[in-house]
């Protein structure tokens, strides 16, 4: 037989089939293990983009203070005092004028960083993304008293947004693609990957759906080994922690009241940070001198602390290791507290996380002062004090007691610790939440509509979740036409419609098999030869239930939608992950209606 | 087990001279050693089904050959009938066409159906099996040369 060149397919068409089908048949690919595989690239590149702007915000301090030493504490404690004063305050106005003029060019920017990752629609502002990260930047470097993860946090939830964009993800694997950065973002800053994936999926997500939890450990694990193989096994903020042992159950009461102390003082902390917001805000200033402010006052508090430079994590190191007197270290907490506010509330972009660690490991280490006193058993370990205050303190602030756990834990890798901490971080939650309705993240999720959005998935209808303008080929497509579709595509099952974009059925990739290997043949074939009639299909009125309830009959990924007036015009589809997704995040909406 | 050429072509079913030579009717004499076929529910809205489809995308597909088919639902079963023409007939202005194969599949049967036209396919590939199909004297000489191919 010659074939006829117009209609034979093109020559790399065929084998390129076969590999599709082959991996169809041998792997049984859904938009789950795609969307797993798209984890891991988003944690691969969530951790470049950590080392970068850890690598560009050094950097930027070298210029601020031409110190090179290991830590920002160390930096400020070799300057003058006239530098530790201006250098905070330097480098809050150049962040503050990144904000200002940025926000001019970008539509809309905010401080916190939380709105990146309470995903909405899963569209994070480019623009607005780099303009935080590069105002985060010189605060960080000039000393400012806030945490790097924010913005590293930023960054890599930007990149999954821009990239599940050019991939042309739905709404809902977006969202779960940005989650997915976060979750890097934040694995990549404590090389705690399952403290990332669980920061998100508890603060977040609100869910530990396997749905959405796995492709979050995914992103997780990528993220901590990329980060390890560039930085080494070390953490990116390293804490070098005693060996910590009860002699006896009984040592476990401190920890219980430690944590119910945390949970006391935690909604003073919260509420801090807020009044200093609002005090900030009342200023008659542009934002680069309310910055500047802030910056200013934190090196008026470095000339004669410069402890309460940067995160605070040399701190933690230096209770962790060093006795140190309760007066002085009462001061540098005190100290450290107004410089986060001071910060915080100027409208400085960074994360609040760190800054919580270092408040709990001040409060564990003074606690474990004072009960020294009048404990009557063997001496109390202030370091053990320090981690569990620590924990206990980011419980409550965050209201994620799972979460703090597993992070502590990741940060200690001591399984000595995890019964106090535990319990004190339990207890922490409990208390807190009594007095404290509002996590320290909740007011970034109210702000984004994360509870409409939630009310609003209980009401949701095929129509929500349906992609609109599915591929579909005419009854009279040739065979090129129909393979090259399945090659372009990863679906099994590719929709016929009519001139009247009617639904027809569908040709499945399995039934072409046959003709792999008679190219020739093709030219025989169009759609209409071998489309399977009576395929399921759903209308775009149907209930999510209605929906699960077709898939459950059907083994594929996909079903199409098809409108009820008019005859069966193909309207668009729906897939089997997007469905998942979307009940997934259902259930904590009715959870919250039935309580 | 899917089905083989030989399950749905048998002896009666294949005219070794058509008198036709043009398309329509070349087609309308192969069908019509359906007539006797008991899962030929409608004979002549067969015929027209498979005339339909050729106007929508032709069959021949070069060396002599032609698969006129449809998908209908006058057929219970795939059904199918040879009619040779060694003058050659033409199709749509393409080369002579002197082996033509008149296929009717039912709606539900596509994997069959691609099997079948698959298997068909593979053995006239061959030119000589197409030669031995044109000198055959016999229905029987015609099935035996397409049988000689080794099913692949």
């Amino acid at each position: 037989m010659e074939a006829d060149p117009q209609q034979t397919p093109r020559k790399w068409l065929l084998p390129r089939l076969r590999l599709r089908l082959w991996l169809a048949e041998l792997f049984h690919f859904s938009e789950l293990q795609v969307t797993l595989f798209w984890a891991g690239v988003i944690g691969f590149a969530g951790a470049l983009s950590s080392v970068a702007f850890r690598k560009l915000t050094d950097f930027v301090h070298w210029v601020f203070t031409r110190q090179t030493t290991g830590g920002y504490v160390l930096s400020f404690m070799n300057l003058l005092w006239w530098q530790r004063l201006l250098i905070p305050a330097l480098g809050g106005i150049i962040a503050g004028l990144i904000i200002y003029f940025g926000t001019r060019l970008a539509r809309k920017s905010s401080t916190d960083y939380m709105e990146a990752i309470v995903l909405g629609d899963g569209v994070v502002s480019f623009r607005s993304s780099m303009v935080k990260c590069a105002s985060a930047m010189f605060s960080i470097a000039s000393g400012a008293s806030i945490g790097r993860e924010g913005p590293l946090v930023q960054l890599s939830a930007v990149l999954a947004s821009l990239f599940g964009r050019w991939r042309g993800m739905p709404p809902l694997q977006l969202r779960l693609l940005v989650a997915c950065g976060a979750a890097a973002g934040i694995a990549s800053a404590y090389n705690a990957p399952i403290g990332g994936a669980l920061f998100v999926a508890e603060i977040v997500l609100q869910s530990l759906a396997m749905e959405t939890f796995g492709p979050l450990v995914f992103a997780s694990v990528v993220a901590t080994l990329t980060i390890r193989r560039l930085l080494g096994d070390s953490p990116l903020y390293e804490i070098q922690i005693p060996s910590v042992r009860l002699h006896s159950n009984w040592e476990i009461l401190p920890y219980f009241l430690l944590g119910l102390l945390a949970g006391l003082v935690a909604p003073w902390f919260l509420r801090l940070l807020r009044a200093s917001e609002r005090l900030f805000s009342k200023l008659p200033l542009p934002v680069y001198l309310r910055i500047a402010l802030g910056g200013l006052t934190v090196g008026a508090l470095a000339i004669l602390h410069p402890q309460v430079c940067g995160n605070g994590y040399s701190v933690i190191n230096q209770v962790l290791h060093e006795h140190v007197v309760w007066q002085v270290l009462l001061v540098i907490f005190v100290f450290k507290l107004l410089a986060t506010a001071a910060t915080f509330g100027s409208g400085a972009v960074g994360g609040v996380f760190t800054p919580t660690l270092f408040a709990g490991a001040c409060l564990g280490v003074l606690y474990c002062d004072f009960v020294q006193r009048i404990w009557p058993g063997p001496p109390l370990v202030p370091a053990a004090f320090a981690l569990v205050g620590m924990g206990a303190f980011l419980s409550a602030t965050t209201h994620a007691p799972l979460m703090a756990i597993i992070i502590l834990f990741e940060l200690t890798l001591d399984y000595d610790i995890i019964l106090p901490l535990m319990l004190a971080c339990v207890v922490a939650h409990y208390t807190c939440s009594a007095f404290e309705k509002n996590s320290v993240y909740s007011e970034s999720l109210k702000r984004k509509g994360f509870g409409a959005f939630r009310q609003e998935l209980g009401a949701l209808s095929v129509a929500d979740i349906m992609r609109a303008n599915p591929v579909a080929v005419g009854e009279n497509a040739r065979f090129t036409e129909i393979a090259e579709n399945f090659v372009r595509n990863r679906f099994n099952y590719l929709y016929v419609i009519d001139d009247e974009k009617t639904f027809r059925g569908v040709i499945s990739l399995h039934d072409i098999k046959s003709y792999l290997n008679d190219p020739e043949l093709a030219q025989l074939v169009i759609a209409r030869d071998i489309l399977q009639e009576g395929f399921p299909t759903i209308v775009p009125e149907a209930s999510l239930a209605t929906a699960l309830e077709r898939f459950s009959h059907h083994d594929g990924e996909r079903l199409p939608v098809t409108s009820s007036r008019n005859g069966q015009r193909l309207l668009g589809s729906i897939s089997k992950t997007d469905l998942l997704l979307a009940l997934t995040e259902q259930k904590p909406a009715t959870t919250a209606a039935a309580a | 087990m899917s089905l083989s050429v030989f399950d749905v072509l048998t002896s009666d079913r294949i005219a070794l001279d058509l008198k036709s030579r043009a398309q329509a009717e070349a087609i309308t004499e192969t069908s019509a050693l359906l007539t006797t076929c008991p899962y030929m529910l409608d004979l002549p809205t067969f015929v027209s089904e498979v005339l339909a489809r050729e106007q929508l995308s032709p069959t021949a597909l070069g060396s002599g050959l032609a698969f006129p088919h449809a998908r209908t639902g006058t057929v219970e079963q795939i059904v199918m009938a040879a009619g040779r023409c060694r003058d050659g007939v033409s199709f749509n202005g393409s080369d002579p066409v002197h082996l033509i194969f008149v296929i009717g599949t039912p709606k539900n049967m596509v994997r069959e159906y691609l099997g079948l036209v698959g298997d068909l396919a593979r053995r006239l590939k061959q030119a000589n099996v197409r030669e031995q199909m044109l000198k055959a004297g016999t229905a029987a000489e015609f099935l035996a040369a397409l049988k000689a191919v080794p099913r692949i």
